[in-house]
This record gives structure tokens, C-alpha cells and sequence, in this order.
């Protein structure tokens, strides 16, 4: 199907983009194309004034004059068309580019979020941006060149018949030639070379971006000469690419640029051999010079021909990235609204691609409870956590959420009901209070207050000068990772939903405060069914329960006391922890 | 000359030097195209002289003349050939040597720079700029100045032979491309302006990417949406604008050099009726209207590549002047101690560090403390020149390390911070850049004090392993002690380290603990500190206070010399 896709022409790919203003396509076409016939007027004219003295060897002043004129006349009228062309395909062009970045957007907005986890923003954005850009430059340039391009022959046929079609075809000998030696040049084998050569391209600047990001390594390490080694060789490489694909072109594209603008070369020695004939001279000359002039008018038009080909592989090629990069199993919505009590994995397998996450996972978090997962990294804590806030749909199994699937829930309300908060959260380019409003509109000063008091984010906002007024990003007001994740929770907590879902990673990496948090956490989870994934085991000591997840399976369950007395995997856990509690840096030295 | 292209093209010598000479066998490809229509004018001199009785210079046969145009058909062959070749040669070798040129100049950088995101965006645009830059070359450049060049022989040409009419038929020139000129300095404002809001809206973009988790949470989804197209929607009519100004400007331009037709008709006539010309003459220069203005007219459609060049160019210079930190390649530092003096740092125009003198002695774990803010991070950083200080010296072992180059001074150090570059490599890869030629055994011995031997063997394919693009497939913990690893098999004498490094896995807190404590032994340790109770035994605790020194000294000294301090500690017994 995707491969079918591929095949088709680069228009009907585009047809979806093309929006109200399709008519400025065809427009801009038809003016390119008439602005073509009338670019080929003035030569008419000037040819009138030059055969009329060579038929009849006299200078009428009057006649000369007028066709001078009326040449001009048709040569700025025919630019003038052209001109009105570009702008319309340019117009049609900016439409096409605007339309795809907001259909790719739209989709991209309308992605689960389990899209996004293993996907590099800047990577999605370059690739809608640039693929835009790729489309843009070729509608807006390539395409009214086409139109000049498909009435070149037609002109030409014209001309043939009007003229001396003898002298026609000597004159069609350089433009045939070039485009014979055009089409020559897209043999299989160069074609080959040009895809060896964009893919290297592509590597390499993936291999850049590494090299960059790679350097503080590298440095620190004393590396940077073999780092750099690496990345000099992939550069030699793709030159040497794309030198030897330039340099088989060489003798076709030498002979191009000899033979297309040589139309005299054949042109003369036809002249010659239609007197020898016993032809009438001055009718011969008199041809001869129409054909002189409008020659290089035709090798303008081949030489713009030549790149059309390419623009359009470029074109389709950033399509077929953009289609590539959008192509996600889109998540169904149902109607339901209003969940209520508890979360229940019933049965839940899950993978990522090949790899098999989540085997057979069924547990219950009631209303009001505070539920943890703990267990080694790459158990699967965090697959459970993000399943819960629908970030992908299972393999097998079921998640209820009040007892009903969780997928039959519309998209809005379920995120209404749900709040969670993972690592790397973000805080929006604006104040740090409607950062928090965003949790809940119409929450009073002192909700926010609460909020920031609960999370443990009082401390980050009460030094900034600015307080709550503070604007998020400007100079120096970042934040460090558990402080932003402190700062969403309050977000989180202001939203006052019914699930909690949470990852608190770096959020209290400081233990100083975690005792507050505790006790904060177990006044707002009242009334709500809260999931947290925990990483130290202090925070969890006060969990009404612990699922222990580790193989991607539940390895044990049940409270902090209950999970000791069993002599497990906690506590292991528990051991290791309390081991890393006294840890003491420095003093061993001396 | 050669000094004009590298300056206006930030161009190597060499480069500029090939450009010179692409040009120059560009004019002469353009000039053999002089050819035809010089057999044309031949034969018709010779015909239509005949008609009218006006003597030709030559009297060739029809056997000539096939002779001539073979000849010259093979000498275009040639001349095309030999340009094609060394303008290929010339531009794909000066953007390979511009690439290495630029990354030669990266990796030169201050650490500072690695951490802003978008500079591995700007290495990409970097690369993609080349590739534009390569193809403004290769199909532009040369081609503009060799028309110029060449133009400019053939209107000496012609206005030797007849200056009348030639001035008739060239004055055109000079004004249509005045007009091109005028109007390119007003478009690359226009255009500018463009890429800078282009530039804002797909920054916009990404951040709302990056920010998806939030928008769906709070269902902004919309909004965001709504707020990027009318960002989107404003762009494109700037772009609208720009397209606009260009586009008429060449028009108008064009158009002009239109003029040249009815002018030399008129003067032509009026001489040809004044007898001051043949009939010949006149023909000829009506016939030269038709071809003389196409390469001007080929200059005007390069006009785009020419604005967008201009941006290119300056981009690559902006690569080219960031500030580069270089310095001695050899150092002897008598100690290992680190030695802050007075030391002043601000990042761009809010300051940092205002004034720090304190020394973290050889063989003993200095802690710095305060909260975060107060400096902590950027003090361990200044002390391995991730950044220059503004005021102060630091130095190590007696040397300054602001005179020193970064990379020989790094030798000295191992980092372990919370941030942890992995390659798409294998793990012993990623293991060995510790060290350069280190054997396969010290690479196990390394991984297994670094406690990584554990989960080692649980991958598919043990430490051969390829973990992904920055080490996707691993934990953060897992990450952590593939960076330890690293550092012990580098086995430098100083430390710089984050203490919160360590409580990234929970399940093996103590075994990074453990690893940590392998690597700091009879180092110098500079630590940065979040748990008060982590580092209590340290032989030296700095505490800072809005990048000021509170106090420092051992845990007993600070209890009673400083206020913040033992309010530190009661809240973290709380």
C-alpha cells in the first residue's frame, strides 16, 4: 500500500495540500505558457525587419520602426506574464508549504503520546520544515518551467510549418541532442549514484549532529583527533561519491554545453546545401534568420528542463519522509466521560515493537489509595505508569478505569480526569503563575498556595525577586529538572483530578523535604486513586500498597511491613537502600 | 582579489584561489560561444554581401565552412569539458575542506557551548548550509562573474566596431543591473527579516513538541494549535512580501534590458538612412539584440541563490568567529591542588560567581554546598575551563589554566555529572574512550568496578552490546555507571563530581556508592552537594551563598562559624 503510494506522480501527493487555491497552479501555468509563446515574438518581428531588407534590399523606415517596437512591446508583455506567473505559483507554492506544516502538525498534535517517547522533537520538526521548504522551491520555481518546457515543441512544430520546415528540423538538432543526452544521463546506474549520494548526505549530517554532541566527551577524554578522524572520513567519502558521480556526467554534460547553444552549426550547413539545391537565396536567408533567433530562446528552455527532474525527486522525497515520520497507529476514542473509582490492570501485556514489556499484568488501585511501583530500571514501572494515562492501547488484556475500558472514554475527558506528572516535565515560556493556572483557571491565590506547599516548590518560588510573577525562561530563571517536576505537580495538584499518576524521579531528590511531601501527598490523595512510580524507597514506606514490578511482571505486593516479612525481592531492595543511606563521601582518605 | 573571496565568500585560500580560476575558464567557455553565431554571421555576410553587392571579408565553400564548424564544435567540446572538470574539482573539494574546516573548529569550542540544545541543530544547518552553499557554487558563482567578464570583452567588442550602435544595444546593461543592485540590499532585508521569523516559528514548534505531554494533559491541544498557525500564517505573508519585492524588482529589471531592441532599431535606421552604416552592419546588431541579453538575464534568475548565499555565508561566518579557547599543549603542574582565586564569572549579563578564593588540596574531598542557584555547578565547571572567567585565576598545580588548552588540561580530570553522553556504540566502545589503546582487560576490569558487569551480562550480546542513539536502551543508573566506568579506566588525578549521580537507581544506589569510592581514592575530589549527610565527613565543605563564600572548613568548623549551616542541618534532621 505505503509502496503503491510511492509510485504515484508528485501531484496527486500533493492534491491533499492544495487547499482554495488549486486554480493558481493551473493559472500560473497557462500565463508561463503564453509568456513562453510571447518571449518568441519579438524574434518575429525582428525577423520581419531582416528578411524584409534581405527579400527586398530596401529600408522602409516606418515598418522598421514599427516592429522594433511592437518586439518590444511583445518581449516586456511576455515578461510581464511570466513575472505574474511566478507570483502565482509562488502564492500557490506558500499555500502548499503552509498547508502541509499545519496538516502535519495537526496529525502530529493528534499523535498518542507513547509517539513521542522514542522520537526526537528536533528530528520530527526538521523533517515536517524542510520537507515543506523542499515542495515549496519546487512548485514555486519548477513548476511554470514545465509548462514552457511541454509548449516548447508544440511552438517549434509551428515554426516548422510557417518557416521552411527543413531549416526547422537543422535548427531542432542542439535542443533533440539535449534532451537526448538529458534523459541519457538518468540511466539506472546514475541513478543509483544520486540515491548513494542524498543517503550520505543524510548520514552525514546524522553523523554531525553525534560528532557535536559527542565532542564534550570526546574532549574531556583526549579523543577528539580520532572523533574527528571518523567524521573527516565520512566528509572525504561523500565527496569522493559525489565526485565520481559528477564526473560521469562529464563528457555528456560537455557536449550539453557545446551543442545546445550551437544552433548556427546546424543551421548553416543546412542553408548551404538547400542553395546548393538550387534553392531561392533570399528566401533561404530569410528563414535561416528566423531560425538563428529563436535557437537560443529553445536552449534557455532545455537547460531549465534539465533540473526539473531533479526537483521533483527532491519534492517527492521529502514527502515520503514526512508521510514515513507521521506513520503512527493512531489511538480510538469512545464517548464515556466521567470515570470513577480505581484503576485495574486486568491481565495487560504490552510491547514496544519487538520487544515484550509487560507480561500478564493485573493489579487494582482503589479510589482513595496511594499505590507505588518499585523494582529494578527496565522492569517496567514506567510502561505501567504511562499505560494508565492511555500513552499507547495494550496488546492483550484491559484497563479499566470505574470499571469501564479505559478506551471508551472520549480523549478530553479522560485527560480532564487524569493528571500525571513524568520525568522531564515542562514548564510553558510564561509567568510561573499561569504555568500553574493552566492546572485549574479559576484556582484562588490560595489553592496556589497550597499547591506550592504540597509539592515542596514554596522554597523554588520564595527567592525569585519576582515571585509567582517570575517568567519562565528568561534570562536565568531555568530551572534544574526536579525543580520544574516539583513545580508541575503543583500544576498537577491544582488540576484536582480524580487519577494521579506519577513519576517522582527527580522531584525529591533532595531528602530534606521528603518527609513534608509524604505527608502532603497523603492528604491529597483522599478521595483520589494515585499511581506512583517510586524510586527511592523512603517515599514509599508510607504507600497503602507496593506493587514490586520487575520482568515485566508483578514479582510482589502488599504493604511496606508485609513486603519485608516476605523476604524478597523488596527486601533486597530495602536492604540496598539502607546501605546507601550511609554512604558517606570523603574522610576515607584520611 | 583572492583577498576579496575569502572575505565575501568565508572562503579558504586555496578556494578563493579556484574560484579565480573557474572563472576564468568559465569566460573562456563563454566567449567559444561565440562561435556560432560568428558562423552565422559569416555566411550570411557572404550571401546576403553577395545579394547587395557589399564585398564580404572572406569567400568560404560550403567545404569550409563544414571544416571550421567541426573544428570548433571539438574545441566547445573541450573548452566545456576542461571548465565542467575543474569547477567540480574546485567546489566539492572547498566544501569538504569547509566541513572540516568547521568541525576542526567545534570541537575547539568552550564545554559551555555543548550545553545549549540547539547546537547540534546548528551543526546540522551547518551541514545543510554547505550543501546549498556547494550547489550557489557550482551553478552560480563562476557563472556570474565569468558573464560579467565576458560581456564586458564582448561590448568592448562591439563598441570598437561601431560605437553608435553599440552604445545603442549595451546601455541597457549597466541600468538593468543597477536596478539589481538597488533592490538586493532592500530583499536581504526583507529576506532577513523572513528567516528570522521562520526561524521563531519552528523554534515555536519544537517547543511545542517537546511540550506534548503537558498540552494533552491540560487538553491545550487546540490552543497550541491555533497560536502556531497564526504564527505559521504570519510567516508566510512575510514570506509573501519578500517574494513580492524580489519578484518585481527582477521583472522591472529584465523588462528594461528589453529597451535595447527598439533603441538600436532606431538608431540603426536612422544611420542606415544617413548612410553611415551598410545593410549588413544593421542586421548584424538586430541580430545581436536577440542573444546579447541572455546572460544578463541568466544573472537576474540567480538572484534568488544570490540572497540566500548572503545568509549562508553569514552563518558559516558565525561558526567561524565563535570565540575558539586554545592554549599551551604541554603543562607540568607541580600538585594537583586547584587553586580559586578571587574568581568572577557571569553568563552573558547576570553574574554568577562574584569573587571566590579557596583551594581543594590534592588527596582530599572538598564539598561544595548551598542551595541550588548559589553556584555550586558552575564553580566545578569553571575549574576544568568549560567556560573563561571574567576576573580572578584558577589554577592547578601553580599553572593557569586559562593559558592552558582545554584538551591537555582535561587530561587531568575526570567528570562525573548527571548529564551522560553515550555514543551509538557498543558498550566497550563507550567504555574505552576512557582511554586511549586500553586493553581488553583493563576495559573488564574498569566495568566491573564500576559495577557494571551486572547488567552486562544481561544484554543480548553482553558488552558488545550497541545501545542506541545516546544510549537509548538504557537506564539512567545503568547510564551513570557506564560514565564511571569511564573515569576509572582514565584513572586521572582530579575529580570533579555531582553527588546526586549516585541516587539515580535505586536498586543499586550502594553499588554506585560503592563504585564512586573506588574512583575518588587518593584524588583530588571536588564534589558538588544535595544530601547534607553525604558529606559531612568531607576534609573540606564550602558553602555558598548567591556565588559568595558563607564559609567554609570541616563539619565542626562550619556548625559554629555559620548560621546557614546550622540551619542546613537542622532542617535535613527534621
Amino acid at each position: 500500500m505505503k509502496d503503491e503510494k510511492k509510485k504515484e506522480s508528485i501531484f496527486k501527493r500533493l492534491t491533499p495540500y492544495v487547499g482554495q487555491k488549486g486554480y493558481m497552479l493551473y493559472l500560473a501555468m497557462a500565463l508561463s505558457a503564453v509568456s513562453g509563446v510571447m518571449l518568441l515574438m519579438p524574434m518575429v518581428f525582428i525577423h520581419k525587419i531582416v528578411s524584409s531588407i534581405v527579400l527586398s534590399g530596401v529600408v522602409e523606415a516606418t515598418l522598421v520602426k514599427g516592429n522594433a517596437i511592437y518586439a518590444a512591446i511583445f518581449a516586456g508583455a511576455g515578461l510581464f506574464l511570466y513575472t505574474i506567473a511566478l507570483l502565482l505559483s509562488h502564492l500557490f507554492a506558500f499555500e502548499v508549504e503552509e498547508n502541509i506544516v499545519k496538516i502535519s502538525v495537526k496529525q502530529l498534535i493528534d499523535k498518542p503520546l507513547g509517539y513521542f517517547s522514542n522520537r526526537e522533537s528536533g528530528k520530527i520538526r526538521n523533517i515536517i520544515v524542510d520537507g515543506a521548504a523542499q515542495t515549496h522551491s519546487f512548485l514555486a520555481h519548477q513548476l511554470p518551467d514545465i509548462a514552457m518546457t511541454m509548449i516548447a515543441p508544440v511552438v517549434l512544430l509551428i515554426f516548422f510549418f510557417v518557416f521552411d520546415w527543413r531549416l526547422g528540423l537543422a535548427s531542432a538538432v542542439p535542443v533533440l541532442l539535449g534532451l537526448g543526452l538529458i534523459a541519457g544521463m538518468m540511466d539506472k546506474k546514475t541513478k543509483k549514484l544520486r540515491d548513494e549520494y542524498f543517503s550520505g548526505l543524510a548520514n552525514l549530517s546524522a553523523e554531525t549532529v553525534e560528532y557535536v554532541r559527542g565532542i564534550p566527551v570526546v574532549k574531556t577524554f583526549a579523543q577528539s583527533v580520532e572523533s574527528f578522524e571518523r567524521l573527516y572520513s565520512l566528509i572525504i567519502d561523500s565527496k569522493e561519491t559525489v565526485m565520481k558521480m559528477t564526473m560521469g556526467y562529464k563528457n555528456k554534460m560537455s557536449l550539453f554545453e557545446a551543442a545546445s547553444s550551437s544552433t548556427a552549426f546546424f543551421l548553416v550547413p543546412a542553408a548551404l546545401l538547400i542553395i546548393a539545391e538550387g534553392g531561392d537565396i533570399r528566401q533561404v536567408l530569410g528563414n535561416t534568420v528566423i531560425y538563428l533567433l529563436i535557437g537560443p530562446a529553445f536552449g534557455t528552455f532545455i537547460m531549465r528542463s534539465a533540473t526539473i527532474s531533479q526537483y521533483t525527486y527532491f519534492a517527492s522525497l521529502a514527502i515520503d519522509k514526512i508521510d514515513d515520520i507521521l506513520d503512527y497507529k493512531d489511538l480510538s476514542y469512545g464517548q464515556r466521560d466521567n470515570p470513577q473509582d480505581g484503576i485495574e490492570f486486568k491481565n495487560v501485556s504490552f510491547s514496544y515493537e519487538e520487544e515484550q514489556v509487560l507480561q500478564g499484568v493485573s493489579f487494582k488501585v482503589s479510589k482513595g489509595e496511594i499505590v507505588a511501583l518499585v523494582g529494578p530500571s527496565g522492569g517496567g514501572k514506567t510502561t505501567i505508569a504511562r499505560l494508565a494515562a492511555r500513552f499507547y492501547d495494550v496488546d492483550e488484556g484491559e484497563i479499566l478505569l470505574g470499571g469501564v475500558n479505559i478506551q471508551e472514554y472520549g480523549k478530553e475527558a479522560l485527560m480532564q480526569r487524569v493528571a500525571f506528572v513524568f520525568q522531564n516535565s515542562k514548564l510553558f515560556k510564561m509567568s510561573l503563575k499561569d504555568n500553574l493556572l493552566i492546572g485549574n483557571p479559576n484556582a484562588t491565590e490560595t489553592d496556589i498556595e497550597r499547591a506550592l506547599i504540597h509539592s515542596g516548590s514554596k522554597e523554588i518560588v520564595e527567592p525569585l525577586e519576582q515571585g509567582l510573577d517570575t517568567m519562565y525562561g528568561t534570562k536565568g530563571t531555568y530551572f534544574s529538572g526536579g525543580e520544574a517536576q516539583r513545580l508541575a505537580i503543583a500544576r498537577a495538584f491544582l488540576k484536582d483530578a480524580d487519577y494521579i499518576i506519577l513519576d517522582e524521579a527527580t522531584a525529591f531528590a533532595d531528602p530534606e523535604n521528603e518527609q513534608i511531601i509524604q505527608a502532603s501527598f497523603k492528604k491529597l490523595s483522599h478521595h483520589k486513586t494515585t499511581l506512583m512510580i517510586a524510586h527511592r524507597l523512603s517515599t514509599v514506606v508510607g504507600a497503602d500498597r507496593i506493587l514490586v514490578v520487575s520482568g515485566g511482571q508483578i514479582a510482589e505486593e502488599g504493604n511496606h511491613e508485609e513486603l519485608l516479612k516476605k523476604g524478597g525481592i523488596y527486601k533486597d531492595l530495602w536492604e540496598e537502600y539502607q546501605r546507601a543511606v550511609n554512604w558517606k563521601l570523603g574522610g576515607q582518605n584520611g | 582579489m583572492d583577498k576579496y573571496f575569502i572575505k565575501r565568500y568565508a572562503m579558504s585560500e586555496v578556494g578563493a584561489n579556484n574560484l579565480k580560476k573557474s572563472i576564468f575558464s568559465h569566460t573562456i567557455l563563454n566567449l567559444t560561444k561565440l562561435f556560432p553565431p560568428f558562423i552565422a554571421f559569416m555566411f550570411l555576410f557572404q550571401y546576403i554581401g553577395g545579394l547587395e553587392g557589399i564585398a564580404s571579408p572572406v569567400e568560404l565553400t560550403p567545404f569550409n565552412y563544414l571544416t571550421i564548424i567541426s573544428l570548433m564544435l571539438v574545441i566547445m567540446f573541450f573548452v566545456a569539458r576542461w571548465d565542467y572538470v575543474r569547477l567540480y574539482n574546485n567546489v566539492y573539494n572547498e566544501s569538504a575542506n569547509s566541513r572540516i574546516d568547521i568541525a576542526n573548529r567545534l570541537k575547539k569550542l568552550p564545554l559551555s557551548y555543548f550545553g545549549k540544545r540547539d547546537l547540534a541543530d546548528i551543526a546540522a544547518t551547518m551541514m545543510n548550509d554547505i550543501t546549498l552553499y556547494e550547489e550557489i557554487f557550482s551553478h552560480s558563482v563562476p557563472h556570474i562573474y565569468a558573464t560579467i567578464v565576458s560581456t564586458g570583452i564582448i561590448s568592448v567588442m562591439i563598441l570598437n566596431f561601431n560605437w553608435k550602435l553599440g552604445l545603442a544595444a549595451l546601455w541597457v546593461i549597466p541600468v538593468a543591473l543597477a536596478i539589481f543592485f538597488l533592490s538586493k540590499k532592500k530583499q536581504r532585508a526583507v529576506v532577513d527579516e523572513w528567516v528570522k521569523s521562520n526561524r521563531e516559528v519552528f523554534d515555536d514548534l519544537q517547543e511545542n513538541i517537546d511540550q506534548i505531554q503537558e498540552i494533552k494533559s491540560y487538553n491545550l491541544e487546540e490552543e497550541s494549535l491555533q497560536q502556531f498557525y497564526s504564527k505559521l500564517e504570519k510567516t508566510t505573508q512575510s514570506k509573501i512580501n519578500a517574494e513580492l519585492a524580489s519578484g518585481l524588482a527582477n521583472a522591472f529589471s529584465a523588462m528594461f534590458l528589453k529597451l535595447g531592441i527598439v533603441t538600436v532599431t532606431f538608431v540603426g535606421v536612422q544611420m542606415l538612412i544617413a548612410g553611415e552604416i551598410n545593410i549588413l552592419v544593421f542586421i548584424a546588431f538586430l541580430m545581436l539584440t536577440s542573444s546579447i541579453y541572455l546572460p544578463i538575464e541568466g544573472i537576474l534568475t540567480f538572484m534568488a541563490m544570490l540572497v540566500m548565499l548572503d545568509g549562508v555565508v553569514a552563518r558559516i561566518k558565525e561558526i567561524k568567529t565563535m570565540p575558539i579557547q586554545e592554549g599551551k599543549e604541554e603543562m607540568h603542574p607541580r600538585s594537583y591542588d586547584i587553586e580559586f582565586k578571587d574568581v568572577v564569572f557571569g553568563y552573558d549579563d547576570y553574574s554568577v560567581i562574584q569573587g571566590v578564593s579557596f583551594t581543594a588540596k590534592q588527596g582530599e574531598v572538598t564539598a561544595l554546598i548551598g542551595a541550588s542557584g548559589s553556584g555550586k555547578t558552575t564553580l566545578t565547571k569553571l575549574a576544568a575551563r568549560f567556560w573563561d572567567i571574567d576576573s580572578g585565576q584558577i589554577l592547578l598545580g601553580g599553572e593557569d589554566i586559562s593559558k592552558i588548552d582545554p584538551e591537555t588540561l582535561l587530561k587531568n580530570f575526570a567528570i562525573v555529572f548527571q548529564d551522560v553522553v553515550l555514543f551509538n556504540a557498543s558498550i566497550r566502545d563507550n567504555i574505552a574512550i576512557g582511554k586511549k589503546d586500553a586493553t581488553e582487560e583493563e576495559i573488564l576490569a574498569a566495568a566491573k568496578i564500576a559495577r557494571c558487569d551486572a547488567f552486562i551480562q544481561t544484554m543480548p550480546e553482553g558488552i558488545d552490546t550497541i545501545i542506541g542513539e545516546n544510549g537509548q536502551k538504557l537506564s539512567g543508573g545503568e547510564r551513570q555507571r557506564i560514565s564511571i566506568a569511564r573515569a576509572i579506566l582514565k584513572d586521572a588525578p582530579i575529580i570533579l563530581m555531582d553527588e546526586a549521580t549516585a541516587s539515580l537507581d535505586v536498586e543499586n544506589e550502594s553499588l554506585i556508592q560503592e563504585a564512586l569510592s573506588e574512583l575518588i581514592k587518593q584524588k583530588t575530589v571536588i564534589v558538588i552537594a544535595h544530601r547534607m549527610r553525604t558529606i559531612r565527613s568531607a576534609d573540606k565543605i564550602v558553602l555558598l551563598d548567591n556565588g559568595k563564600i558563607d564559609a567554609m572548613g570541616t563539619d565542626e568548623q562550619l556548625q559554629q562559624q555559620s548560621e546557614l549551616y546550622q540551619k542546613m542541618l537542622e532542617k535535613s534532621m527534621a
